[in-house]
């Protein structure tokens, strides 16, 4: 483990020859500036607003650095997690790896392509048929039905036609993960009928359908009681072994993080190694220092 | 795919963007019932007067008309035959008709028209606008025997005729009157008086210049009483419904003042280089009721050789009335007509031309109200932009789960602008239905609304109509539904592109 941090804390510029990565992040900067609009081409309206405020305050408001050069990379089939404390910008570092967001400088590669300055139209499909997404917030859309919100990003990557030709295979395929993360009672119901490790075990469901390489789970148990969130994380775990899916999995929660195969601390805008092990001990305020 | 299954989803789901899209519905119903019933009413006017004009009509020569008239029917025959379904001579003036009604004299100015009842028949609608005539035969000017009675009866209250009525003498010669209001006016000689009755059956009037009638003009044009035509020589007359129909504020019934068999007078012009008053009197026949109120005040019709004899015009007419056999042919006919007959003498028009201010004021009207009732839908339109804003907005999360899951922002876009296509669709094809079961249902509707309010909505008896005339054009419903639905897609076009315009981070992190 420590040999793996050493090498990616000396990445070379050029992708690696020897065992290629999955997925791997060269110097990510990112930062946020306060009180953004939030489309991503600003309106006129706001543009000449934004030159006022700079006029007055005699600066392009204020600048939130977030991460500050984050070097990363995930081997296939590997159980990362991402610990750090709130606000410390775990999310922001997975939404750029997911391409949900884009790093103010640095260089995101995936199966030996560079997929941060991807067309969008390319990003979405590359999205839609290789990554999965959990939210802490489940995310479910709440009109459609358990096995809908299911077969989503299935009804998102083809047309009707196919959906008319398919969809019968579809909601099979659907039906199968669902019983696989024990839902299979709830296949009509509406997301809000659900409990909430019920919505997130759909929405586990839901980014299982399109088979993705790569999965990606923001605090996945972050608003589930300490023993759902065991049940979410040891579903997430048997995928892991058992299908070698590749997950990397943010989390503030200590004990579960000490299950995943490595566990990396984000702290002042950087990666560093987080120490093994639970017998640190949830108590513990020991950081290791950036 | 995604986006037909959430459009479908939000429609069920959202019952305030159906909300929203009640004022495009409500816009569209009022807008059908409003075309329906205006181009009803344009309509039934169009057919009215086009039933009143006949198709074409070729005019000449002022109220003296054009002479020659079976030479002028040959030439057009000629020209445009085969087009042609059926043509009469029509003579038409000026006069006044005064009225005897609980001894007062009312006259007032009319628009006295000679027809042939046969020729007029064929041409256009007459027979129709008939108040007393029934049966398929074409109607009379003749004075059936039982009118001829009444007339009597009238003569002899005011002392016109005498008692022994039936007897030869009697007839030849009708007395002096007793008292007429006429004689107020007197002091002319019964000698004279019988020239100038005489004066109306003269054969050739034209010749009346200054030269052959010097000083004696004064003379001859003065005041003459009616009175003095023999009495069983009047002739009859369709005099306008509305000239001698009294209207009870109360009970809404019309009452007709004269009956038939009445007596009134007549003062045309005569013809000629120097118009003369000519006096006549007929015998009401029937009543002119159209409908429309413009003739049905002013239109008196007369057998056109009873208004010929007494204008003197020989076979003169003022214009030919031409019914087409299609009115498409009518612009060719009117152009080959133009080319026959010099236009500075002859006016030859369809009777859309001629009543071209009247139709296009209808139809003005009609335009500005299909206008302003799209402005009200485009108001609709920005209720619709509004509650949209608020659905984008309400909706960021979901839209970006849909942006991590692979959907493209014109895949969002589209989403929305579905939604708004949808919406608008369904409030338009609800207002359509709406709309239509009102036209269909107008009547009962107006009914159950009169007695709702206790006010009559719409007054039968003001326009003729025994229902209200509605017209469903299917193109202007279908245009109007069209443009309903396109203001209410319009109006998702902004709140669609912001939806895809939203980062997808912000988006998720939302709420
Ligand atoms: N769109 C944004 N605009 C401004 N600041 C942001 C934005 N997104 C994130 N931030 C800031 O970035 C920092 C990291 O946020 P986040 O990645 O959500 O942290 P974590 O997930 O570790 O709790 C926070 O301080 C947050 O306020
Ligand atoms: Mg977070």
């Amino acid at each position: 483990m420590s040999e793996a941090a050493l090498r990616w804390q000396a990445v070379p510029s050029a992708p690696a020859t020897a065992a290629e990565p999955l997925l791997r992040a060269i110097g990510l900067v990112k930062s946020y500036r306060q009180g953004a609009w939030p489309t991503r081409r600003r309106s006129l309206l706001r543009r000449g607003l934004d030159l006022l405020g700079r006029l007055r305050d005699g600066a392009d408001g204020i600048e939130v650095p977030v991460l500050l050069g984050v070097d990363l990379e995930v081997q296939p089939g590997e159980f990362l997690c991402i610990v750090g404390q709130s606000g410390s910008g775990k999310s922001t570092l997975l939404h750029l790896l997911g391409t949900l967001d884009q790093p103010d400088t640095g260089e995101i590669w995936f199966e030996g392509r560079r997929i941060d300055r991807m067309p969008p139209r390319a990003r979405d499909r590359l999205r839609n048929e290789a990554f999965g997404f959990v939210f802490q917030l489940y995310h479910l859309l709440p009109e459609l039905t358990v096995l809908e919100n299911v077969v989503l990003p299935l009804y998102v990557r083809y047309g009707l036609l196919q959906y008319w030709r398919y969809r019968r295979v579809w909601y099979q395929h659907a039906r199968v993960l669902l019983e696989r993360v024990g839902l299979e009672h709830r296949l009509h119901h509406k997301p809000r009928q659900l409990s909430g490790g019920e919505m997130q075990r759909a929405a586990i469901a839901r980014a299982l359908i399109a088979d993705p390489t790569l999965l990606f789970a923001d605090e996945p148990t972050g608003n589930l009681d300490p023993a759902t969130g065991l049940e979410i994380l040891e579903l997430l775990l048997a995928l892991n072994r058992e299908q070698g899916l590749t997950v990397i999995m943010v989390t503030h929660d200590r004990e579960l993080a000490a299950l995943a195969d490595r566990r990396l601390r984000l702290h002042a805008g950087r990666l560093v190694p987080e120490p093994d092990g639970p017998q640190l001990g949830v108590a513990s305020p020991a950081q290791p220092t950036g | 795919m995604y986006k037909l299954l959430l459009v479908y989803k939000y429609l069920l789901s959202r019952r305030i963007a159906l909300a929203s899209v009640l004022s495009v519905t409500l816009g569209v119903a009022t807008l059908v019932v409003v075309n329906a019933v205006m181009t009803g009413f344009a309509t039934e006017m169009r057919e009215r007067i086009r039933g009143i004009l006949s198709d074409i009509v070729v005019e000449g020569g002022g109220i003296d008309g054009f002479p020659d008239v079976a030479g002028h029917m040959a030439r057009i025959e000629r020209a445009v035959g085969d087009k042609i379904a059926a043509m009469t001579p029509v003579v038409e003036t000026f006069g006044l008709l005064s009225i005897d009604y609980m001894n007062q004299t009312q006259t007032i100015w009319v628009k006295i028209i000679g027809v042939d009842p046969v020729g007029k028949t064929r041409v256009g609608e007459f027979a129709e606008h008939l108040l007393y005539h029934r049966g398929p035969q074409p109607p009379s000017f003749d004075v059936p025997a039982p009118l001829r009675e009444i007339e009597r009866v009238f003569l002899q209250r005011e002392g016109l005729v005498p008692d022994d009525w039936d007897s030869p003498s009697a007839r030849l010669l009708p007395p002096q009157p007793v008292t007429s209001p006429s004689a107020v006016r007197g002091g002319v000689a019964p000698a004279e008086h019988q020239q100038q009755t005489d004066g109306y059956l003269d054969p050739n009037p034209f010749d009346d210049g200054p030269e052959t009638e010097p000083a004696g003009a004064a003379a001859t044009d003065a005041p003459l009483d009616f009175d003095h035509a023999p009495a069983d020589a009047s002739m009859g007359i369709v005099v306008p419904y509305l000239a001698v129909a009294y209207r009870d504020p109360v009970t809404k019934q019309d009452r007709i003042l004269l009956p038939r068999g009445c007596p009134v007078r007549l003062v045309v012009p005569g013809s000629g280089k120097r118009p003369r008053p000519r006096f006549a009197r007929f015998v009401i026949v029937d009543y002119f009721k159209s409908g429309m109120s413009e003739y049905d005040q002013t239109n008196c019709y007369v057998h056109i050789d009873d208004l010929r004899r007494l204008r003197g015009m020989g076979d003169r007419a003022t214009s030919i009335q031409i019914k087409l056999k299609d009115y498409a042919d009518a612009p060719y006919v009117v152009r080959t007509l133009r080319q026959i007959f010099p236009p500075g003498l002859y006016r030859i028009a369809t009777w859309e031309e001629l009543q071209g201010p009247l139709l296009a004021a209808v139809d003005t009207e009609r335009r500005i109200l299909t206008l302003l009732l799209f402005l009200i839908i485009a108001v609709a339109g920005f209720g619709i932009l509004a509650i949209f804003s608020l659905i984008v907005v309400e909706k960021t999360r979901d839209i970006g789960i849909l942006k991590a899951l692979g959907a493209s922002d014109a895949g969002i876009q589209g989403i929305f602008l579905g939604y708004g296509l949808a919406l608008g669709a369904v409030g338009s094809a609800v207002g359509t239905f709406l709309g239509l079961q009102i036209v269909w249902n107008i009547d009962r509707i107006e009914h159950w609304m009169s007695v709702w309010t206790g006010r009559e909505i719409f007054d039968r008896n003001l326009y003729y109509f025994d229902r209200i005339p509605t017209v469903v054009e299917p193109q202007t419903v279908a245009l109007v539904a069209f443009g309903a639905t396109m203001i209410a897609l319009l109006a998702s076009v902004w709140p669609a592109r912001r939806a895809a315009r939203l980062r997808t981070v912000e988006a998720l992190r939302h709420e």
